[in-house]
């Protein structure tokens, strides 16, 4: 079984990568919370993610925009 | 010396205008604290034209716009699939948005501290918005979605919007003059059937006030033998491409008993428009410089013509002429036009039009090639306009010239009110009545503490000034 | 590097062409400065095409959006030589106000690039400023570039066949555009 890709979002490419994220890119954020893209809006910025687990509670099976500097891992 | 007014309801500026001589002070037009004045009393209290439906078909399309000095974001949800506009500026630290022109989008994102907002102005994520040491869960995004509109219609797709929430309705605001649009609004057959506008929006600069062309354009037909000399003189002819057909029948009957202008003191509206009335619409009149497009029209009219049998028809721009709605849009059949302020010597003139969304493609380009020619700055017609109306801002800007006045006497007086038309009403169309019923509008405008002193409007609350 | 007879008559081929195509160019742009505009109307192939089509704002990448479709948008110009021809009949008139007084138009053209050869039909690119000055201060600046087909013609040399004129504006800023770039 080969590993899942990981995303590199850092360095001179990072941001277009970030850009062009697919939907059901696995993300983790900075905070705990762990999700699935449902939409990338492709402004650089966000990512819409439905949340399978989220530091709020209430937020779990939610969606939510997140900023890049709150992702901590985008997997294939 | 007058005063310069600087308070809402201040009555002075009635002193700019004299009703009994019929003239206007060029200070109306080149004093810059006027200028604010009107973009206070006037754009963010009169429904606004921003464009059509047809260009922003799908959800999440977007077109920037413009109300006057400020850009207005026109876009198509894409849940509820309702077209808002909203205020152009981030609610963070004002920073303009969306800097394209028009797209497809989730959100909409600043560049600046990445404030964001969804296709119905919502607010929905701030960068650092989770961080426990930015915001640390006290952003009330409920409060913070971008500005919009207070009230937008949709009216058979064209799109209009105020900003002031105690406007009539948009067919309170227009009267009459909403069955006129309509018509404008309406395939060639007169079938409700919708529009195809040619994207974009043509957009030039006009170093001029605005109300230099915005109030005298499409009622000011004593300047076209002069200002448009080298277009008959080419044979360019001024409205379908050069084949002049209508130049035929203006020799053959100067004044058709059915040519009025209008002038709607109360509303501010007016132009010069033909009265179809049973039979229905004229005999056709071939005008059209590519080949066929004619033919496809003939065909049409014979339609709308049967179509309209037994219908007294309002006044609108087509066969007859034009209108404008105040403040500055022009209307003519599938074609808007119109000036947005930029500052007291700078105006932004907008063209869209669009035809029939059936038409086939020979008469689309027929139609689009016209709207290209004719208008704005490579304008065969419209470029003379252009030369005028700019060089009447620095002839009249100076210590000296702005001490006169401008005369607007033609035809005052002469005008009477009619049962079957709106406003005052003058048979021909040599008059500036349309013109002084836009002053009219524009003082009742400018003393207004609001809505309440402007609407409704009837005999016993006349804003007719002159 | 020229290595063959064959390969060094095409370069001095090309060269030569690059040198009658920028003397079009510019006796072209001489004419328009001149006020000469008939003598510059026959150097148009009777089916000429000149477009120029508007620019909108847009994201980078997105480059299919930047340009008007020829087809079914607006553009600024897309019309035959009979349209402008109706334009220069119009100049000629001497009550045409945008260029009365008449105007002091500088086209420059530079940038020439040969960039095909088909038969009699050439592409060649080249960049255009053409400043305008009028009246006591008036000053317009048009900046751009220009994609052309021309086609050798044994009277003028070459006529213009098609011409895309890249204009580096949004919003119109001139009130008028009166000339030809």
């Amino acid at each position: 079984m080969t590993e899942p890709k990981k995303y590199v979002l850092s360095g001179p490419n990072g941001a277009d990568t970030f850009r062009n994220l697919p939907e059901g890119t696995k993300i983790a954020t900075i905070y705990g919370g762990a999700g699935e893209i449902t939409a990338n809006p492709g402004d650089g910025a966000y990512v819409l993610v439905r949340f399978t687990e989220h530091e709020n509670a209430a937020l779990v099976g939610q969606e939510e925009y997140v900023f890049f500097n709150e992702v901590r891992e985008a997997t294939e | 010396m007058v005063a310069i007014i600087r308070a809402r309801g201040d009555r002075s500026i009635r002193d700019y205008i004299d009703p009994e001589r019929g003239t206007v002070s060029r200070e109306l037009y080149v004093n810059p604290d006027i200028f604010e004045q009107e973009m206070e009393q006037i754009f963010q209290r009169c429904w606004l034209f921003l464009g059509h439906e047809s260009q922003i078909p799908n959800p999440g399309d977007f077109v920037i716009s413009r109300m006057g000095t400020e850009e207005v974001i026109v876009v198509r949800d894409r849940k509820d699939n309702q077209i808002r506009a909203f205020l152009n500026s981030c609610r963070h630290r004002g920073m303009k948005v969306v800097r394209y022109d028009q797209g497809n989008s989730l959100i909409f994102t600043c560049p600046f501290h990445a404030w964001t907002y969804d296709t119905t102005g919502r607010l929905v994520g701030a960068g650092f918005q989770h961080s426990p040491e930015a915001y640390c869960g006290t952003l009330p995004k409920e409060e913070w979605g971008l500005a919009e509109v207070a009230q937008f219609k949709n009216f058979y797709g064209s799109l209009w919007a105020t900003w002031d929430p105690k406007a009539p309705s948009f067919e309170d605001y227009l009267g009459p003059f909403a069955e006129s649009l309509r018509h404008c609004l309406q395939s060639s057959d007169g079938v409700d059937a919708g529009l195809d506008m040619f994207t974009p929006f043509q957009r030039h600069r006009l170093p001029t006030n605005w109300k230099v062309p915005g109030f005298t354009s499409v009622t000011d037909l004593t300047h076209t033998a002069m200002t448009h000399r080298s277009a008959s003189a080419a044979k360019l002819h001024q409205d379908r491409g050069s084949k002049g057909g209508r130049d035929r029948t203006r020799n053959a009957a100067p004044f058709p008993m059915n040519k009025y202008a209008i002038g709607d003191h109360n509303l501010g509206h007016g132009g010069m428009c033909t009265l179809y009335h049973q039979p229905g619409v004229p005999e056709y009149e071939e005008e059209w410089y590519e080949e066929g497009v004619d033919d496809y029209f003939r065909e049409a009219t014979a339609r709308k013509s049967k179509l309209l049998a037994d219908k007294i028809m309002a006044p609108h721009g087509w066969g007859g002429g034009h209108f404008a709605i105040f403040p500055s849009v022009m209307v003519d059949s599938w074609r808007l036009r119109w000036w947005q302020p930029h500052s007291v010597g700078v105006v932004e003139r907008w063209t869209l039009s669009g035809i029939d969304k059936t038409a086939p493609k020979h008469v689309r380009d027929g139609v689009r090639h016209y709207s290209e020619r004719f208008n704005g700055p490579v304008g065969f017609f419209e470029s003379d306009d252009m030369e005028n109306w700019n060089y009447v801002f620095p002839a009249s800007q100076g210590a000296r010239a702005r001490k006169l006045d401008y005369f607007f006497a033609n035809g005052k007086g002469l005008g009477k009110y009619n049962d079957r038309l709106p406003g005052v009403v003058f048979n021909g169309s040599y008059t500036e009545e349309a013109q002084r019923a836009r002053f009219s509008r524009w003082l009742a405008f400018m003393e207004a503490n609001s809505w309440d002193d402007l609407y409704p409007v009837n005999k016993s609350a006349d804003h007719r000034i002159w | 590097m020229v290595d063959t007879p064959n390969a060094a008559r095409q370069a001095l081929e090309d060269v030569v062409l690059k040198h009658e195509l920028e003397q079009f160019l510019y006796l072209e742009a001489r004419l328009l400065d001149e006020r000469r505009h008939e003598e510059w109307l026959d150097l148009l192939a009777d089916d000429l095409h000149y477009w120029m089509p508007m620019r909108r704002n847009i994201k980078f990448g997105d480059w299919d959006l930047e340009f008007t479709s020829m087809d079914e948008e607006i553009n600024w110009f897309d019309e035959g030589k009979d349209i402008l021809a109706g334009r220069i009949r119009q100049l000629k008139t001497g009550v045409h106000w945008p260029e009365e007084p008449v105007s002091r138009f500088e086209h420059i053209v530079s940038n020439v690039e040969l960039v095909s050869v088909d038969g009699d039909e050439i592409r060649v690119n080249s960049k255009f400023f053409c400043y305008q000055n009028r009246l006591q201060d008036e000053v317009n600046q048009f900046v751009g570039r220009r994609e052309d087909l021309v086609r050798r013609d044994p009277d003028t040399g070459f006529k213009l066949v098609f011409r895309k004129l890249i204009l580096a504006q949004n919003v119109m800023l001139p009130k008028v555009l009166n000339t030809f770039l």
